[in-house]
């Protein structure tokens, strides 16, 4: 049961996760591999102030938001001002950088991360327990839910589609392309980041390779599994592609051969989708014009 | 001092121009982003290892056969993943995910076969002899490494200058509507441009094996590499690709040096990630594609 509600919590952060690189990749269209570099800024800040300065978990939260929007902005605001693909680049280069800076820098944990990280604490009430740790997640993805379903269905979602249908023809209905973009990017960003700091509260332990090159395009494959451009999708994805490995786990295979087993099975699913149903499992809902 | 850095880096950067040249002439031609141009990469490499060292065939016999080992995949890549999605008139992201997709299917493979242990071809001791110009140390191999680069780097510039095949592949890189109208084999031309450009990544991957050894993660840099001195030379053509990548080798030794190894990354996507800030049109002023 414990180890259910584990991977409940689990399923849960990476719903979030997946629902927000969905604003970047599947409403808008645009390619973005530092999702994991994201969530790691979100739990390496509030780990190391919750570890080093005792800052308590919700008060972390807002100083998380504000690293995750002033790199995204900075880094979105240089790439995605100009047309072409130098914000994939960028990306790429978001992911490497945090990564090494994780490994590397003296006040980060080296590759060992952080362990015994306090579980979170809110208005005086400690999430000790799995099943309490499971409610929190709950209603954190159940917020961030109702967030991206607001936020799609605005006109703001809305142009973001028209972006990515036909760039050209947004802009000359007098839309700032550059704009939502970055827009959207730092709101996704953000999000992963928050995901990130509730991920390392609630796991209780952090290394630099749970936030790899691998894991972004992992969510990235989540996102297209379940169904890009919109919500329900990633309600349907998540539990299926995260439960699946844990039930690899009860075949007697040496860890050696299933690690690599169940990245190809990953890699196929991502280019049988692609070429088949690029839609992912539950498509998008289109009005007819 | 200074010169032997130069040197070094002007060796590293040797094969780094192939991997730019040969990522460049897929990217800017077909505009597929060849991520899984790391698969190809490896196989190349690892196959010359099998050959060589575990069936312990004739050396040159396996350096070859590994090249064209990598011709072949990245051919088959092209016909069997690549073509269906243009036929599909596929989105950038769609292609994008498939190559990351068979990337990963690819490098687990290779991972399954051969472990994660770097592996060496060894070569004769006699090349590892350093000669002294001065202040400089540098050994046969290197200068072979270097000639060989300066020769292929010529022939294809020539390749792409005079030839006919060169010729009608820049005509399809400016148009590839009007290049089908007009009666050209587009879909035979694209296997060429596979084939050109994975023979190249093939032999720097034997390069690379030859000197330092690879794993299969290494791949995944090189084609990074690549596709950054693509976005960044690309205004110049596979002149200014060239260019970059070996100056990118060089900036990376001296930084190197001044810093330290571990934050080879960091040195080379910081470079990148400023270079776009600076100049995001390119280095050169002529837009990318």
């Amino acid at each position: 049961m414990e180890f259910v509600l584990f991977i409940l919590i689990i399923v849960n952060i990476y719903i979030v996760l997946t629902i927000s690189l969905n604003l970047i990749l599947g409403y808008t269209g645009m390619i973005s591999v530092c999702h994991a570099a994201f969530m790691g800024i979100g739990a390496y800040v509030t780990t190391i102030l919750m570890m080093n300065y005792q800052w308590s978990f919700l008060a972390t939260l807002p100083l998380v938001l504000l690293f995750a929007v002033a790199i995204s902005t900075l880094f979105g605001v240089a790439s995605l001002r100009v047309k072409g693909d130098h914000y994939i680049a960028v990306s790429f280069g978001i992911q490497f950088i945090v990564m090494s800076l994780m490994i590397n820098l003296a006040f980060t944990g080296g590759s060992n991360g952080f362990a015994g990280i306090p579980k979170p604490e809110i208005l005086g009430f400690r999430f000790q327990s799995n099943f309490s740790c499971f409610l929190l997640s709950l209603i954190f993805m159940l917020l961030c839910l109702w967030f991206t379903a607001r936020l799609a269905k605005s006109p703001f979602g809305l142009i973001l589609k028209a972006i990515r249908e036909d760039e050209m023809a947004a802009e000359a209905l007098g839309k700032n392309i550059v704009f939502y973009k970055v827009a959207v990017f730092i709101i996704g960003c953000s999000l992963a980041a928050l995901a990130g700091s509730f991920f390392a509260s609630i796991v209780s332990f952090i290394d630099p390779f749970t936030f790899s090159l691998e894991e972004s395009i992992f969510i990235s494959c989540l996102v297209i599994i379940g169904g890009s451009g919109n919500i329900q999708g990633a309600l349907v994805g998540v539990p299926l592609l995260i439960a699946f490995p844990e039930i690899l786990r009860f075949l007697n295979i040496p860890s050696t051969v299933a690690a690599p087993l169940r990245q190809i099975f990953y890699g196929l699913l991502i280019i049988f989708f692609m070429r088949f149903r690029p839609q992912g499992i539950l498509s998008e809902i289109r009005r007819k014009p | 001092m200074i010169e032997q850095i130069i040197v070094n880096g002007v060796v590293a950067g040797s094969v780094y121009i192939l991997a730019g040249l040969s990522f460049g002439i897929i990217f800017t031609t077909t505009g597929v982003f060849h991520f899984a141009h790391a698969a190809v990469y490896t196989f190349g490499g690892f196959t010359f290892y099998q050959m060589a060292i575990a069936w312990k065939m004739p050396f040159i016999f396996s350096l070859f056969a590994g090249i064209v080992f990598a011709a072949l995949l990245g051919v088959l890549i092209e016909r069997v993943c690549y073509r269906p999605l243009d036929e599909l008139q596929a989105t950038p992201v769609q292609i994008f995910l498939t190559a990351v997709g068979l990337t990963i299917v690819l490098q687990n493979i290779a991972l399954l076969i051969w472990k994660s242990e770097p592996l060496v071809v060894p070569i004769s001791q006699d090349l590892l002899r350093g000669r002294q110009l001065g202040n400089i140390r540098i050994t046969y191999f290197q200068i072979i490494t270097i000639a060989t680069v300066a020769a292929l780097w010529g022939a294809l510039h020539l390749f792409m200058g005079r030839s006919k095949m060169g010729k009608a592949i820049r005509a399809f890189a400016a148009d590839p509507k009007t290049s089908e109208l007009m009666g050209m084999d587009t879909k035979t031309l694209r296997l060429w441009i596979f084939f050109i450009g994975s023979a190249l990544i093939g032999l720097a991957a034997a390069l690379q094996i030859m000197d330092f050894g690879m794993d299969t993660t290494t791949g995944l840099s090189v084609a990074l590499l690549g596709f950054i001195a693509t976005l960044i030379g690309a205004g110049w053509g596979l002149t200014g690709i060239g260019v970059i990548s070996l100056s990118l080798g060089i900036i990376e030794n001296i930084g190197m040096v001044v810093l330290s190894s571990q934050w080879k990354q960091v040195i080379l996507f910081g470079i990148i990630v400023l270079l776009l800030v600076i100049r995001p049109r390119g280095l050169f002023k002529t837009a990318a594609r």
